[in-house]
């Protein structure tokens, strides 16, 4: 068992985790829901990043000169590695959702859940 | 009013779950912690030897784990031409003669300030590409900062900047970029029956130097398809409604 402080950036994750799913969940506007959605998202890569994290241990990259590099002296590549790529993908699925939104605002004129759901019945019943 | 009311009660469930098991995790900045312990030791240790690449996270993206990162390249492409599928690209595009499109915040200082930093951010992208090796960086960060010099053109100077890639050539470089990191695949697996072995490549050096110059091919096949796709990306939002779509 950890003691509280020593998982401090557990609990902002924890925190950051909440607010996210609040607003995917809460907030009637789709565009707030994806932005709540990225904060889910950037409280998964901390929590990655915590773990990764080794105290007294430097950045992944070897300097110059050291030829026999000892895993306690450099934070876990590996997920570093996985965050890397997360992110971009992360953007990527952003730009995909983002062009849902337009489209969807293009046809209905509005992002509101409420109304949205109401205007698809209108269509829906002819 | 029910939903708030709903939404608090998961936020409450999963909350109180999240108090009750975090402080079973292991501190923050334990060495000793299960997710430093078995694969990463080996990382950290030997890619200095393997693959003359000082910059591990570099070495794991692309070498011990490029299966991985040829499927988030193919990913990220694949989401760029999503983008391009859901906001018109079956519609042909509307050549006006009068170019009534030109949007932008054109101020003289913008325009001054973007001419002064596009080369700059643009020499800063292919700096982090080829220094990846030995300095923070790598394929993904540098083709986002290709992207930004380009975009950063597109929204100083409007939709005709006059330089720079347009949506089509964005498409195609998107998909090169996976290319590119599938050929460097192809040819390792021609040459050595190994798909993605860098040392299997028929270059003339040591097997540590091939396969860092393994790592730079697919470097480079992911900064032309991250730049390509976030280019794609940005056109396809930034096209005024009407203009090219039904």
């Amino acid at each position: 068992m950890s003691s509280f402080f020593e998982i401090a950036n557990y609990w902002a994750v924890a925190a950051l985790l909440l607010i996210g799913l609040h607003g995917m969940l809460a907030r009637p506007n789709l565009m707030r829901k994806l932005m709540a959605m990225n904060i889910f998202q950037v409280a998964v890569i901390i929590f990655y990043l915590s773990l990764s994290e080794k105290t007294g241990a430097s950045t992944p990259v070897v300097p110059h000169g050291v030829l026999n590099p000892s895993a306690a002296d450099f934070v876990n590549p590996l997920p570093h590695a996985l965050m890397l790529t997360a992110i971009v993908v992360g953007v990527a699925t952003t730009g995909v959702a983002l062009a849902l939104l337009v489209s969807i605002y293009r046809r209905y004129g509005t992002l509101e859940e409420p109304e949205l759901l109401e205007k698809m019945r209108e269509e829906a019943a002819g | 009013m029910n939903t708030r009311f709903l939404s608090l009660l998961a936020v409450l469930f999963m909350g109180s779950m999240l108090f009750y098991t975090a402080p079973s995790l292991p501190p923050v900045g334990d060495p000793e912690s299960p997710a430093s312990l078995h694969v990463s030791p080996y990382y950290i240790e030997n890619s200095l030897s393997d693959m003359e690449t000082p910059n591990l996270v570099t070495t794991v993206v692309t070498d011990y784990r490029g299966y991985d990162t040829m499927g988030e390249t193919v990913v990220i492409m694949t989401a760029g031409l999503a983008c391009l599928l859901i906001l018109g690209f079956w519609t042909p595009k509307r050549r006006s003669a009068k170019k009534t499109h030109y949007q932008s915040f054109g101020s003289p200082i913008l325009d001054t300030a973007a001419r002064l930093l596009v080369p700059y951010i643009l020499l800063f992208a292919l700096y982090v590409l080829f220094h990846g090796h030995h300095s923070p960086g790598g394929g993904f960060q540098g083709g986002t900062l290709l992207a930004a010099g380009v975009i950063l053109v597109r929204l100083v100077r409007g939709r005709d900047p006059g330089w720079g890639v347009d949506r089509d050539q964005a498409t195609t470089l998107a998909c090169l970029g996976a290319l590119i990191y599938y050929g460097v695949g192809f040819v390792t697996m021609f040459f050595g029956n190994s798909f993605l072995n860098y040392s299997k490549l028929p270059i003339p050096v040591g097997e540590a130097a091939r396969r860092s110059l393994g790592i730079l091919g697919v470097e480079i096949g992911v900064t032309v398809a991250v730049a390509g796709t976030l280019i794609l990306i940005f056109d396809c939002l930034h096209a005024a409604p009407g203009e090219e779509t039904a």
